[in-house]
Formats: structure tokens, sequence, C-alpha cells
């Protein structure tokens, strides 16, 4: 998977996350730990690359990475 | 404060710690234990907020080494090298460097090629049942089968797995066996030596020629990141070893116990497969492969109203939580279909089971495989715990008819 075109978000499955922050160990700027001890994904413009790195990352396989179209 | 001298090693606690938890939950969620020197953490609540805590620390083997004579130390010091690189017992930032270093081993490719390992192995073994009408569930069963799959998955050859189980068992031992005793020290040293020379030939051979297992994995993750050493990637591997050895044993045997003590349970599996991912959570959440995991608190703190200390152990009882009413329903019940199902037996936050994944899949591929071969499974014997604060470990033999 490598998107070049088209905008896209991340989504995380909320059931699943275990606040592991490996997400945020690999994009601290995007990612966050909220108060709940689960992942939120803080910006608007997503960096595609570190994204697809987070998704491969997430011991609970809890990241997806979608086109705006829903592919 | 609310103080115990409850003893964790007490026989009716390892037969069934269940009723102890419950009072516990409910009369003293937070207190001292005399005896085992620290606070309890009982209730859901507390134990998932502990566990999200950056205050409560992983690092449970510094202080120890640090209190040791000073020959002491230069004798173990590769003991602690390794413990001190492993993800289990260390802290950011440390943790999240190694911690991203080793999820590589679990990544989608990792675990896609692991299905075929495990479905192998659990053939080869289901097949030795055949002519069988009693089994040692353990030693025939849920003690090869870890190993094998991960010697496989580092890309040892399967005629060494031998050398495996005794390098696990003897850290196993060391990790779970209590402290002060020298002699397990000795013999540990003694593995680790063997064990980091054994895995240096591995690592040798993968320099020159790569091959698609974790640990040409995580040397092609090292060649990209300066910070990581030939040492974090051997240590790692024993990591992966020793974590995922007799805690999925455990996995295995306390489901299948589980399921052959609930007939009506065991009957909805057979009718319908598709209940096996939730079982499979439940068997964690039920009777799990642990009971609890330790922390150090580095700064004063309140839980629930009781004063820790900065210095203070933390024992936070998962087992308890995975019962307390507040957060699942009729927790006394193994409910195969339960869902949502979000126990802790995995730990929660930064130090969540990295083999998870690996975990799942095994107990899967062996519920699969035992409940379609094997339909007239029942207990032939006792269950009998191993005496262990720390995990719920069935003795072998652990006798199963099969025809």
């Amino acid at each position: 998977m490598s998107p070049t075109k088209g905008k896209f978000r991340v989504v995380i499955d909320r059931d699943l996350c275990v606040g592991s922050g490996l997400c945020v160990a690999t994009d601290s700027q995007r990612f966050v730990i909220g108060p709940d001890g689960k992942a939120e994904y803080s910006s608007e413009t997503v960096d595609i690359a570190l994204a697809e790195e987070a998704v491969e990352l997430c011991p609970q396989s809890a990241i997806r990475l979608e086109s705006e179209d829903g592919t | 404060m609310i103080r115990v001298s409850d003893d964790y090693l007490d026989p009716g606690f390892i037969a069934d710690p269940y009723p102890y938890f419950k009072k516990i939950r409910n009369e003293m969620p937070v207190h001292w234990n005399e005896r085992w020197r620290g606070w309890i953490v009982t209730r859901y609540d507390d134990v998932y907020a502990a566990l999200h805590n950056d205050r409560l620390m992983a690092d449970t083997v510094t202080p120890y080494f640090q209190a040791m004579k000073p020959q002491d130390q230069e004798k173990y010091a590769l003991i602690y090298d390794v413990l001190n690189n492993w993800t289990v017992f260390i802290d950011p930032p440390k943790h999240t460097r190694l911690r991203r270093l080793m999820q590589r081993a679990f990544t989608p490719r990792a675990i896609s090629k692991m299905r075929e390992v495990v479905e192998a192995i659990v053939t080869k073994q289901l097949d030795k049942w055949e002519s069988k009408k009693q089994i040692d569930v353990i030693d025939d069963f849920a003690y090869p089968l870890p190993a094998s799959v991960i010697a496989t998955m580092i890309g040892a050859p399967l005629e060494d797995v031998h050398l495996f189980h005794v390098w696990a068992d003897t850290l196993t031992n060391l990790l779970h066996g209590g402290v002060g005793a020298s002699d397990r020290l000795t013999r540990a040293q003694t593995a680790v030596e063997e064990f980091n020379v054994y895995l240096s030939g591995l690592y040798a051979q993968r320099l020159t020629n790569p091959r698609a297992d974790i640990m040409s994995w995580l040397m092609e993750a090292q060649a990209s990141d300066p910070s990581i050493r030939k040492e974090d990637v051997i240590y790692s591997c024993m990591l992966l070893l020793v974590a995922g050895h007799e805690t999925t044993q455990n996995l295995i045997a306390n489901t299948l116990v589980a399921l052959l003590m609930s007939p009506d349970q065991l009957a909805l599996l057979r009718q319908d497969e598709r209940h096996i991912p939730t079982a499979i959570e439940e068997g964690l959440r039920y009777n799990g492969p642990a009971k609890g995991t330790m922390r150090v608190a580095a700064s004063d703190m309140e839980i629930r109203g009781a004063s820790i200390k900065n210095g203070d152990r933390v024992l936070l009882w998962m087992a308890a939580a995975n019962r307390d009413p507040e957060k699942f329903a009729s927790p006394d019940t193994f409910d195969v279909t339960r869902s949502p199902n979000p126990h802790l037996t995995f730990s929660h936050g930064i130090h969540f089971c990295m083999g998870a994944p690996l975990a799942r899949l095994e107990l899967e591929v062996a519920l699969t495989h035992i409940l379609r071969r094997f339909p007239k499974l029942e207990l032939a014997g006792p269950v009998v715990y191993r005496p262990r604060v720390l995990t719920r470990t069935m003795e072998a033999p652990l006798l199963m008819a099969v025809a």
C-alpha cells in the first residue's frame, strides 16, 4: 500500500486500542494518547509514510489508513 | 491503611485464587501486604489506571541487582545486561526504542508467516495423539508447541529446540521462583551465556545470508537505525522465547480445562467454530496465564485513598480485575460468546503483550484442530497448579482421554 494521491484519513478502532503508544512513538506530532489511555489522531493533515508505519507497528492492528472516498 | 500478611503461595490460593480475589476486591481493594512487602491493587478501574500510569515503573530488576554484593554484581553482569534490555523490565525512553525494534517481529508480514509454522507444528504434535488413548496435554502438546514455534520463527533449526527448552525453563525459574536463591542465578548465568553464544552464531550467519525470519527482520531494522546494537537484537530474541514459553503453555492448558469443565460451552464451540475468537478472549479473562504484574512507584501517589510512597512495590492483580462485576456481567461464568471482553491479561498501555497476536494464533489453531480431531476429549486426571505467585501454571501430567 503506497498511496500517492487523493485525501487520506487515519481511523483508530477504540475498542481494539490498548494505548501501547507505538503510534505516538512513530509520529508524536499527530498521534496522542487521550485521557482514557487510548490513541487519537490529532492532526487535520496526514503524513502517509508515518501513518503506514504506525499501521504496521500497532500490536492490535487498531489503526487503518482510509482514503476520503471510502476505499 | 489496611495491612494483611496473606501468603500468595498458600495451597488454597494456588489451587483457586478467585474467592480470595473477590474478598479483597470487595473489602480492601487497595491494601498493603506485609509478607509480600508491597501494595496490592485489585479493581478493574484501578488496575487499568495503574497500567497507564507513567510513574509506576516496570524496572523491578535494577533495585534487585543494586542490592547485591559488588562481587555478585560482577559475576551476574550478563544477566543484568540481558534483563535490563528486555522491554518487560524497562521504562521509556529506552523502552520505546527497544519496543519499536521488537514490534518488527509481529508485523502483518511476520504474522502471516507464523500461521503456516503454527499449523505445521500443531498438526505434527496432534498426529502423535492418534495412536494413544490418553495424553498429557502439557508434555505432549502445550509445553513443546511455543518453543518450537519461536525457535522456527527466530530461524533456529528444529533439532535445537531442546536447547531452547532448557534455556527458557532456567530463565523462567529465575524470574518466577522468587528472589535470593543463588543456585538459580548461577544456572541462569550459564543459560544466558550459552544462549548468547548460540544466537550470536545465528546472527553471524545472517550477516552474509539474510533469511525470512525474525532475526533477519530485526537485523534489517538494526541496519537502518544506528542506536540499535547487535546485543539488542540478540537479547530481544531471548525475550521472545522466554516470554512466550510458559505463558502460552498456560493459555492453552487453562483454556482447554475451562472448556472441559463447562460441557455446555464446549458443546457450543463444537457446534459453531465461529465462537473460537471470543472463546480465546474468555480463556484469557476467566483463568488466564498470568495473575498479576509488578511495578515500582517512582514518586508518591494515591490509589483509591492509599498513600503510596516513592520506591514502594505495587502488585497489580489483573486476574482480580478480570472478574470485577463493575466491568463484567456474571464475572465468574465462563462464557465463550462474551463480547466485548476488555480483559487485562495481556496488560495495557506501553507494556501490552507484544506476543498477543502469536498467543491468540497458537490457541486458535490448537483449539480448531483439537476440537475437529478429538470429539471424545475429556479430563482423565486431577488439575494441579504449580506454586507460582504471578502465573497460573498447571503441573504435568495433565491427563486427558482422547479416544
